[in-house]
């Protein structure tokens, strides 16, 4: 029981990580319809700045913090940048998404020649240290990026349900069009989205930093993972936060009873299943639905 | 001359899998980002075969064709009813679940180390061991992939599957059967790939995971595009030219070891935002398909007016 309480709680914590990042990917996805590949290598960029901020500061606590705010920044303005100059441009969906995949190589590549592909990280030992919850064990980084997620995901729900702005941009996502003839500056709408997005991608290459430690090669699967979770999410910010916890548990609980060698493969395994499925269900609802007794009837009826 | 005719090997296997994955993109409107894992599987299909059963590399590449072939299949069968999104993300994970298939599965596929001694065929007594001989095989072979897959672009099913990709609807309402086009065509690609998956095995005489990652696949969209969606003879043009660029970046005076992967990958980039602004459409655009008239008229018009006045010709020359 109690190894199972502590796999749930380490499978949350996994999934959290994720979630951040994925969060971020979310809102751009949603507000913009665009789908920005060159959110991974940007997460990472974020990440590096950070570091050699920090470095430059002599490390620290607050070499750590003005370097995140560092990140934010020039993440946040290339991805609007990239947003205003080339998607905005090329205009359809398949045309960014080829234009983002290829933005994402140069920036994974200039950081690998840049930087070197070798792994670069930040320790502070307050935040390495284990911290005994009743029985359970956890590291005290780990409840404060637990602490973190909550935040940012009550926060964007408070926002877009509470305040005027987020009500414009709950609005964008669920009609651009509407939401521009009432009003809305939905363009406004999408360079804000850009701009959070940029900063919750920055946020986990930052938690990966201090964590694991980070290397160039690291954005593809921050970005995977975090489009795996929004095709889970299906429009939704908060299904989004749902699915990354469910998504870390479940790789979890499969690491306890089966080898761990398997977990990816049995992650994008059940990916697929479970994407199969729904749409399969879906579309016998539509057609169980279609072919209802009160439409027979009506046919019944108008076929005379 | 070694390092020439491996290039060109390697050239006329991408360019297989190249004008599959643009039947597939370009063609038929399918997005998918997963041929290299594909190609991984016709490899392994190939190359197992050939080393625990001593079956002919040649019998290999077909079976894993077929393989590949039955993926597909099952792959459009999957993804019937997905929106274009999810499609798209699929694919992905199709990639990523294959790879780490690759990697894990080490009692089949050895794992990341890989398979080694992959025999080459030797058909009606004739050896191709030899490199030179190995690539006038793969020359052959390769020649008539790419003829029939040219020679399909410009079919009544290729037609089809335009049709497919501008308007599903409209080409349901012709009496198409649009689900069973897009099983022949995940059918079509997933074989060609899964053959040029074969012969990549005997060229490098072994198989690894590393050769068939993601990146491999981006690198498939980014030939397709480059060389214009849609047509077959832009792609060729975009392997030829690509490649040599790629093998070319190795050979720049003083550059660092470790900056010759990584430059090559931003040149890919860099062509990849480049022509998706400059030239959208590609190097060469997907021609319009003319379809000449078999029967010529049978009597010459007058020009301009006249056949409003003039009075009816009689047919047959009667």
């Amino acid at each position: 029981m109690q190894l199972l309480v502590e796999l749930l709680i380490a499978g949350s914590v996994a999934g959290v990580k994720v979630g951040i990042a994925a969060l971020g990917f979310a809102l751009i996805f949603f507000v913009s319809r665009e789908m920005h590949f060159a959110f991974g290598a940007l997460a990472v960029l974020g990440a590096y700045v950070c570091y050699w901020i920090a470095i430059a500061l002599a490390g620290g606590g607050l070499g750590v913090a003005v370097g995140a705010l560092g990140a934010f920044l020039v993440t946040a303005l290339i991805s609007i940048a990239m947003h205003k100059y080339l998607y905005l441009r090329l205009g359809s969906v398949t045309p960014v998404l080829m234009a983002s995949i290829g933005v994402g190589i140069i920036l994974e590549n200039a950081l690998q020649i840049i930087a070197t592909p070798d792994i670069r990280i930040i320790t502070f030992p307050s935040l390495t240290q284990i911290v005994e919850v009743g029985f359970v064990r956890i590291r005290a980084l780990d409840v404060y990026v637990v602490v973190l997620f909550g935040l940012i995901a009550l926060g964007l729900d408070l926002f877009l349900n509470r305040t005027r702005l987020g009500q414009g941009l709950g609005a964008t996502i669920e009609d651009a069009e509407m939401a521009e003839l009432i009003g809305i500056r939905t363009e406004r709408m999408r360079a804000g989205a850009y701009f959070a997005g940029a900063v919750l991608g920055s946020i986990t290459g930052i938690i990966q930093l201090l964590d694991t430690g980070v290397r160039p090669a690291n954005g593809f699967l921050i970005l995977l993972y975090a489009l795996i979770i929004t095709i889970m999410g299906r429009g939704s910010l908060r299904a989004v936060a749902a699915w990354s916890i469910m998504f870390g548990i479940a790789r979890s609980l499969w690491s306890w009873q089966f080898a761990t060698d398997y977990t990816e493969l049995a992650v994008f395994g059940m990916m697929v299943a479970y994407l199969m499925v729904r749409d399969y269900w879906a579309r016998y609802k539509k057609g169980r639905l279609s072919s209802s007794g009160t439409e027979r009837a009506a046919t019944a009826a108008t076929s005379h | 001359m070694y390092f020439v005719t491996t290039t060109i090997m390697l050239m006329e296997i991408y360019l297989i899998v190249s004008l599959a994955l643009n039947f597939l993109l370009g063609v038929a409107g399918r997005f998918s980002a997963y041929e290299a894992a594909i190609m991984g599987v016709g490899a392994y299909t190939a190359a197992l075969l050939a080393q625990n059963l001593g079956v002919n590399l040649v019998i290999g590449c077909i079976a894993g064709a077929l393989f590949c072939a039955a993926i597909g299949v099952v792959f459009q069968i999957m993804t019937r009813y997905m929106d274009f999104f999810t499609f798209k993300i699929t694919s992905f994970a199709l990639q990523m679940t294959l790879w780490q298939t690759f990697m894990t599965w080490r009692a089949v596929t050895k794992g990341s180390n890989g398979i080694y001694g992959v025999p080459r065929p030797e058909i009606l007594g004739m050896s191709f061991s030899s490199t030179l001989g190995y690539f006038w095989l793969t020359t052959a072979l390769s020649a008539v992939v790419i003829a029939g897959l040219l020679y399909l672009e410009r079919s009544q099913f290729a037609l089809a599957l335009r049709g497919l990709r501008d308007g599903e609807d409209a080409l349901e309402s012709l009496g198409k059967n649009t689900f069973a086009l897009k099983l022949k065509v995940f059918a079509l690609s997933g074989a060609a790939t899964g053959f040029a998956g074969g012969l990549l095995a005997g060229l490098l005489q072994s198989v690894n995971p590393a050769s068939f990652y993601v990146y491999v696949s981006i690198i498939f969209i980014i030939f397709v595009v480059a060389g214009g969606r849609g047509n077959l003879l832009g792609t060729v043009l975009a392997v030829v030219v690509l490649t040599v660029v790629q093998e070319s970046i190795k050979m720049i005076p003083g550059l660092p070891v470790t900056w010759t992967g990584p430059l090559q990958q931003m040149f890919y980039g860099v062509v990849l935002v480049a022509v998706i602004v400059l030239r959208p459409s590609g190097i060469l655009p997907e021609r319009p398909i003319i379809r000449k008239a078999s029967l010529r008229p049978i009597a010459s018009v007058a020009p301009g007016f006249a056949f409003l006045t003039a009075p009816q010709m009689k047919r047959d020359g009667a």
